[in-house]
């Protein structure tokens, strides 16, 4: 989601504070080699706690020196990814934990650091063609070939998983055709970079197994060239002689998929857990990724709130005499976004042209909205609101910090609840169609 | 008589196929179009269309394939003021756009937001787009407001 981007005003902050304990100097591009130890903040930050053989550490943190310090609410994991049933491994830093999307993407210039080569994924239907992926965001996409890799974290394996690899140093001879860029891309803007997400990946751990569903299985009509190709689908089979590339739909099973589906346990959701901090934000924070719901003793759900969701992962939030009906739990949005026409809008600034994303109320504000799950359940969740320009340049995280979203509701209004909804909270995301306890995914607990 | 009323109407037709031939294809444009782009959007998009006429304005109801749906809002003098999408993957904004594309797409990059990219507000020249994007979930409004039918807000734009 959008970032605080006084990031430029931060450059110059880093420069002269050091950038608060995030002056790690020996994280360059994030990845280090084969069983190394982890040598940035995401390995060492936040130990604490994290030695479960089903949990890893989180670090909400500067992120990979490629971001500038340009980060804010990004909740960090190592990750150690190896070539498909051998020893030949990696472990990438700095990869940021979404609750909102499924599946791993990791930048090919943090797997060329680390000197591991992945092999793309063979079209089963095309001999010589590959698999690659076009993934659309607000304001631009991504390019890239999906290969196929072995998933460890902490003692948690997913063998063979489909992962998407981020084109950022060319090394995938297909371009991006002209149809992710400009029909399936919201904007022709490439995101494919580690400072366009402040991050060497994304560790997508959201509520489904599969990261397009059927939508991108299916053929809607079949023409002599293939599948109707006006039919927009996240799939390519791209010819790897002449580098051109068209829509294939990818069975479910090949798509790429929530690494924590595939785990031989504790494969039914995760838990993310921050640290509580105060309202004026710190510098870091630390946190732990906790796999499996109710599958061990540190992972019962007890007495939290169960928060069923409906078929696209979404929950009605109340709020202010709104209903917004699409509303959403997400790691992956630095801040609290939601419609309030009552409160100030930060001006947007020659050195934040992004300021407008965000709030800036004259004092901080105590709030309240009302999550309803589908089974009709309802609770209360207090938050507060502070100025974009009252948090301190050398601060990572904020558990107040919010930014508005449309209200119009046929968008299907949401209240985004981002990271500032996870410190002081233990957050279980489960998967669409798993059992956990006496629930089934897709719900969201807390 | 009735063989110049034939004449006179083959010489029509034949006029009217030439200015055809001559034409330029309908513009990609949608916003800021007339009701003709309608009906490019809905070839483009692959997509079946309905009509609603409301008080202020019309309303037409575009389903894509992918079951994105796809509302084009009408002026009572017939040109696009407004769009609005949603589902499970975007549509093409170039082609909703149409000229208006380019200032949201320069408004769009001259911010950043490291992150996931979620969300996009942007308010350019006489142009309002907001853009949500999230994996199986896209929606977004977009509208020009010097165009807005009077009595008419972007809160109306459902």
């Amino acid at each position: 989601m959008s970032q605080r981007l006084r990031w430029t005003v931060w450059l110059g902050a880093c420069v002269l504070a050091g950038c608060g304990g995030g002056g790690s100097s020996g994280s360059s591009l994030g990845a280090s080699s084969t069983s190394s130890s982890s040598g940035n903040t995401s390995g060492s930050s936040s130990s604490s706690g994290a030695t479960a053989s089903n949990s890893i550490a989180v670090a909400v943190g500067p992120g990979p020196a490629a971001a500038s310090g340009g980060t804010f609410n990004i909740p960090y994991v190592s990750v150690k990814i190896c070539r498909p049933g051998t020893s030949t491994c990696a472990t990438i830093n700095d990869v940021l934990v979404d609750t909102g999307s499924v599946g791993l993407r990791l930048m090919a210039s943090a797997l060329a650091a680390a000197n591991l080569t992945l092999t793309s994924t063979a079209d089963p239907n095309v001999p010589g063609n590959s698999i690659a992926e076009c993934l659309p965001f607000a304001d631009g996409y991504t390019w890239g070939p999906v290969a196929a890799a072995d998933v460890s974290m902490a003692g948690e394996l997913a063998s063979g998983v489909s992962i998407n690899i981020i084109d950022d140093n060319g090394s995938y001879a297909a371009t991006a055709p002209s149809s992710c860029t400009s029909v399936l891309s919201q904007s022709p803007t490439s995101l494919n970079s580690v400072s366009a997400f402040s991050a060497n990946g994304v560790l997508g751990v959201g509520v489904f197994d599969q990261d397009c569903g059927s939508s991108c299985a299916d053929c809607a009509s079949l023409t002599p060239d293939g599948c109707n190709t006006a039919m927009t689908d996240l799939y390519y089979s791209c010819n790897t002689s002449t580098n051109t590339c068209g829509f294939t739909p990818v069975a479910q099973t090949a798509q790429v998929r929530n690494p924590v589906a595939l785990f031989a346990a504790d494969n039914n959701g995760v838990i993310l857990t921050l640290e509580s901090i105060p309202t004026a934000g710190q510098t870091t924070a630390s946190g732990t990724l906790i796999f499996g719901i109710q599958t061990q003793s540190n992972n019962a759900l007890g007495s939290a709130f169960v928060l069923l969701a409906d078929g696209d992962g979404n929950f009605t939030t109340s709020y202010k005499s709104q209903t917004l009906s699409s509303s959403f739990i997400d790691s992956g949005s630095n801040g609290l976004y939601f419609p309030d026409s009552s409160i100030a809008v930060c001006p947007n600034t020659q050195s934040n042209p992004s300021a407008s994303e965000f709030y800036c109320p004259a004092a901080t504000l105590s709030e309240t909205a009302t999550m309803q799950g589908q089974n009709g359940l309802t609770n209360p969740v207090p938050f507060d609101v502070v100025s974009l320009n009252s948090i301190s340049n050398s601060f990572y995280a904020s558990d107040a910090l919010a930014g508005p979203a449309p209200s119009n509701s046929s968008l299907g209004s949401y209240f985004d609840w981002g990271l500032p909804f996870f410190y002081g909270k233990r957050v279980f995301t489960a998967i669409d169609g798993k059992t956990a306890g006496s629930s089934t995914g897709p719900f969201y607990a807390y | 008589m009735k063989s110049d009323f034939l004449s006179a109407t083959v010489a029509l037709w034949a006029a009217s196929l030439a200015a055809t031939a001559l034409l330029p294809l309908p513009a990609m444009a949608h916003l800021g179009g007339d009701a003709g782009s309608i009906e490019a959007d809905r070839g483009e998009l692959h997509a079946a269309l309905r009509s609603i006429p409301m008080q202020q304005f019309d309303l037409h109801e575009i389903t894509a394939p992918s079951g994105t749906l796809v509302h084009e809002y009408l002026t009572r003098q017939g040109t696009v003021f407004a769009v609005t999408w949603k589902g499970p993957l975007p549509p093409d904004l170039h082609q909703l756009f149409g000229n208006y594309y380019e200032r949201f797409q320069t408004a769009a990059a001259a911010q950043m937001r490291p992150g996931m990219h979620r969300q996009v507000n942007v308010t350019a020249a006489d142009l309002v787009v907001q853009s949500s994007a999230r994996p199986r979930s896209f929606g977004g409004v977009a509208y020009i407001p010097s165009l807005l039918p009077s009595g008419v807000s972007a809160a109306d734009l459902q």
